[in-house]
C-alpha cells in the first residue's frame, strides 16, 4: 500500500511537469533537396545539431484535471492504507481477545470440571443412601456434561483464536524456539494447564501496538501442546 | 425507535453538527454516526470521488478550450506556435453530458457510502449494545448463583446441608462465570466490530448507551414496500447513471467517425541568424516550395487554417470499440435488472424477520413478569416448599427468559435497520461535497 501511494505521489509530479517548458537534444544528419529538381543532385547537406524546446503552454486545462483527478486517486490510496491498518488492528485485537478469554475459560474450566465430578460422585451417594432423589443426580451429571462441553469449546475457541492471531500477525508461534524448547519439555505433561499470557509490554515488539499487544507466548490449551515460556522473547521470527 | 426515517435524519442532522475527534467513554448510536461520518474509511474513499469528479469534469471541458504549444530549436533559430480550437467534434455534447453524470455518480456513490455505513454501523451498535446487556444479565446471574452458594455453605457450616447439596451450587457459580466470560468476550467483539464500521479505534472500556430498536412501522406491505425502493434505491440509481455514462463513452470514443472542424494555426517565427549564409539560416522544416530569394534568416509565418478530419475507415477498430462498449452497457443492465429482482427479496426477508420477531416478543410479553416469578419462589424458598437448588434453577429460567427477549429484542433491531437498508431510507444525504 505504501508503494501504491509513492506511485500515485510520483504521479502527480508527472502531471505537474505537463504544462513545464522541456528541452531536448537533438543531432542529425540533414539532405535537402532542391524541389524544383527532380535530383538529388543539388541538394544540400548537412549535420545538425542543438536543442529542441518544446513548451504546452495551455491545454484547455486537461493537465490541470488530470492532476486533481490524481490527487484524489492519492486521497483514496491513503484511506485505503488506514483502512488496513484499522483492520489489521481489528483482527489482532479480536483474536488476541478470544485467546485470552479461552485461556481463561479452560483454565476455570478444568478446575469445575472436577468439581462437577465430584457433584456426580456426592449426589450417587445420596441418592444410594436415600438422601437424595435421582432427579438430583440427573441434574449433576447435567452439570458435569455442561462442564464438559464447556471445556470443549473453549479449547475449540482457543484454537481458533491461535490461528486467527496467527494469520493475523502473520507468524506461527509453535515455530519459535521458545516453545519449541516447551514442547520438548512439557511432551510427557498431561494435565497442561495454560498460563495466562504475559503483559503486553513483555512481548517482542512489533510494528503496531495491536501486534504488539500479540505476544507469541501464549499458551495452548489441550494437554499435548504445552505452555511455552512466558517472557522469553524469540530470537528469530519465522514469518 | 419510534420512527427510524425522522430519527436517523435526526442523527444524521446531528452528526453533522458533531465534530468527534476524541472517542468519548460512553458511546450513543448518535455519537457512532458522527464518529463514522468523520472516520468511516468507506465515507472518506467515496468522499474523494468528489475531487475526482473535478477533475475528470475540467479534463471534459478540455474540448471547449483552443491549445497552445510552443516549440523552439536551436539549430537554425525557429519558434512555432501552434493553436488549435476545435469548432465542432462529435464528442463534444456527449463530454459535456459525460462530465455532468459524473458528478452525479460521485454523489450518488456518497450517497449509497452514506447509507452503508449507517445501516453498518446500526447493526454493529445493536449488536453491541445487546451483547452488553447480556453480558449484565449474566452478571446478574453469576450473583444471583453466589448468594446461594454462600447460603449452602453456611446451611453446610452449620450442618443443615450436606456438601452433596452444596457442589452443585459451586458449579453452578463456575458455569455462571464461564458463560460471562464468553459474554465479556461477545461484547468486545461488538465493540470491536463497531470500531470498524466507525473507523476509529475504540477502547473495550468504552460503554454503550441507548435501547435497542423495537417498534419500527406497524404496516409491512411488502409489495408496497418494493415499489418504495425501486424508486428510492440509490444502489439502483447509481447503477442507471452508470449506464447513462457508458452511453456518453461509447460517443466520445467513436468520434472520429464524424467529421471534426477547427481552426489551426501553426506560425513558425524565425528570428534573423547570427550565423551568415550556408543552410544554417534555412527554416529546414517548411518554404520548401519558397522562392529561393525568401529563404532567407529572419522569415516569419503566420498560417491560419480551417480543418475537418474524418475517418472513413480504420480497419474496423471503431466498430470493435463500440462492440466492447456495447457488451458493457449489456452487462450493467444485467446488473440493474439483477438488483431490480433482489429488492423485493430483501424486503420480504426483512419483514419476515420483523413479523416473526414481534411475535416471538408478545409471546414472551404475555409470559408471567420475572419478578413475580422471581418473588414467588422466594416466598416459596423461605416457606420450605422449595429447596436452595431448585431456587438457583429457577432463578436461572428466568434470567434465561430475558437473555430470550433480549436476543429477540436485538434481532428485530437489526431487522428493522436491514429493512430501511433495503428501503434506501433514513438518511438525508448533504447537498455539498462532504469536507474529508
Amino acid at each position: 500500500m505504501d508503494r501504491e501511494i509513492d506511485i500515485a505521489e510520483r504521479k502527480i509530479k508527472i502531471d505537474k511537469a505537463a504544462n513545464l517548458p522541456r528541452i531536448d537534444a537533438y543531432v542529425a544528419d540533414q539532405q535537402y533537396r532542391d524541389q524544383t529538381l527532380s535530383s538529388f543532385n543539388a541538394s544540400q547537406n548537412g549535420y545538425a545539431f542543438g536543442l529542441l524546446g518544446s513548451w504546452d503552454i495551455f491545454d484547455g486545462f486537461s493537465s490541470r484535471g488530470q492532476k486533481i483527478f490524481d490527487t484524489a486517486t492519492l486521497d483514496s490510496q491513503r484511506v485505503a492504507r488506514d483502512q488496513l491498518v484499522l483492520q489489521i488492528e481489528g483482527e489482532v485485537r479480536e483474536a488476541y481477545t478470544r485467546l485470552l478469554t479461552a485461556q481463561a475459560t479452560i483454565q476455570a474450566q478444568v478446575a469445575n470440571q472436577k468439581i462437577a465430578e465430584e457433584s456426580v460422585k456426592l449426589a450417587r451417594v445420596s441418592a444410594d443412601s436415600g438422601y437424595a432423589t435421582l432427579l438430583d443426580v440427573l441434574q449433576a451429571t447435567l452439570d458435569l456434561t455442561a462442564s464438559r462441553s464447556d471445556l470443549i469449546r473453549a479449547r475449540q475457541l482457543y484454537l481458533d483464536a491461535m490461528a486467527d492471531l496467527e494469520h493475523a500477525i502473520s507468524l506461527k508461534f509453535v515455530d519459535w524456539p521458545s516453545n519449541t524448547a516447551a514442547i520438548r519439555a512439557d511432551t510427557d505433561a498431561t494435565t497442561a494447564v495454560p498460563a495466562f499470557p504475559p503483559p503486553p509490554e513483555a512481548a517482542p515488539a512489533p510494528a503496531s501496538p495491536a501486534t504488539s499487544a500479540a505476544a507469541p507466548t501464549l499458551a495452548p490449551p489441550v494437554e499435548a501442546v504445552p505452555t511455552p515460556t512466558p517472557a522469553a522473547a524469540p530470537p528469530a521470527l519465522h514469518p | 425507535m419510534k420512527k427510524p426515517l425522522g430519527c436517523l435524519l435526526v442523527f444524521f442532522l446531528a452528526a453533522l453538527g458533531v465534530r468527534a475527534d476524541a472517542v468519548p467513554h460512553t458511546l450513543t448510536l448518535r455519537q457512532s454516526l458522527a464518529l463514522a461520518l468523520d472516520h468511516n474509511p468507506e465515507l472518506r474513499t467515496a468522499s474523494t470521488a468528489f475531487l475526482s469528479a473535478e477533475g475528470r469534469d475540467i479534463q471534459l471541458h478540455a474540448i471547449l478550450y483552443p491549445t497552445i504549444n510552443a516549440q523552439a530549436i536551436s539549430t537554425p533559430l525557429i519558434f512555432y506556435v501552434q493553436i488549435q480550437q476545435t469548432f465542432y467534434s462529435h464528442a463534444t455534447m456527449p463530454q459535456l453530458r459525460l462530465s455532468r453524470l459524473t458528478h452525479e455518480q460521485a454523489f450518488l456513490n456518497y450517497r449509497q457510502a452514506l447509507f452503508d455505513v449507517a445501516f453498518q454501523v446500526r447493526q454493529a451498535f445493536a449488536i453491541a449494545l445487546g451483547a452488553q446487556e447480556t453480558a449484565a444479565l449474566g452478571r446478574e446471574l453469576i450473583e444471583k448463583r453466589q448468594t446461594a452458594y454462600k447460603t449452602g455453605q453456611n446451611l453446610f457450616d452449620a450442618g443443615q446441608l450436606q456438601r452433596g447439596n452444596v457442589l452443585p451450587l459451586q458449579v453452578l457459580v463456575n458455569l455462571a462465570q464461564q458463560n460471562e466470560m464468553l459474554d465479556v468476550l461477545a461484547e468486545q467483539q461488538g465493540v470491536l466490530a463497531l470500531a470498524q464500521a466507525i473507523g476509529v479505534d475504540l477502547p473495550d472500556s468504552v460503554r454503550l448507551e441507548g435501547s435497542l430498536d423495537d417498534n419500527g412501522p406497524t404496516k409491512l406491505d411488502v409489495g408496497a414496500l418494493s415499489a418504495q425502493a425501486l424508486r428510492d434505491r440509490q444502489d439502483l440509481q447509481l447503477l442507471e447513471n452508470a449506464k447513462l455514462s457508458a452511453d456518453q463513452q461509447i460517443e466520445i470514443d467513436l468520434k472520429n467517425a464524424w467529421p471534426t472542424v477547427g481552426f489551426e494555426s501553426d506560425s513558425a517565427i524565425q528570428p534573423p541568424a547570427y550565423i551568415t549564409g550556408g543552410t544554417s539560416a534555412y527554416d529546414l522544416e517548411r518554404n520548401y516550395n519558397e522562392p529561393e530569394t525568401q529563404r532567407v534568416a529572419g522569415n516569419t509565418q503566420l498560417p491560419i487554417s480551417l480543418y475537418m478530419d474524418w475517418t472513413f475507415y480504420d480497419g474496423g477498430n471503431l466498430r470493435g470499440v463500440k462492440t466492447a462498449e456495447k457488451a458493457l452497457i449489456a452487462s450493467q443492465e444485467v446488473a440493474i435488472d439483477a438488483l431490480k429482482r433482489s429488492i423485493p427479496g430483501e424486503i420480504a426477508s426483512a419483514v419476515t424477520s420483523i413479523e416473526s420477531e414481534r411475535s416471538t416478543l408478545q409471546l414472551l410479553g404475555d409470559q408471567t413478569p420475572p419478578s413475580d416469578v422471581e418473588k414467588d419462589a422466594t416466598v416459596d424458598y423461605d416457606a420450605g416448599r422449595v429447596r436452595l437448588l431448585d431456587k438457583v434453577n429457577l432463578e436461572t429460567d428466568i434470567v434465561r427468559q430475558r437473555q430470550l427477549r433480549l436476543a429477540s429484542q436485538i434481532r428485530l433491531s437489526l431487522a428493522l435497520a436491514a429493512l430501511d437498508h433495503a428501503l434506501g431510507r433514513g438518511l438525508e444525504a448533504p447537498r455539498s461535497a462532504p469536507a474529508h
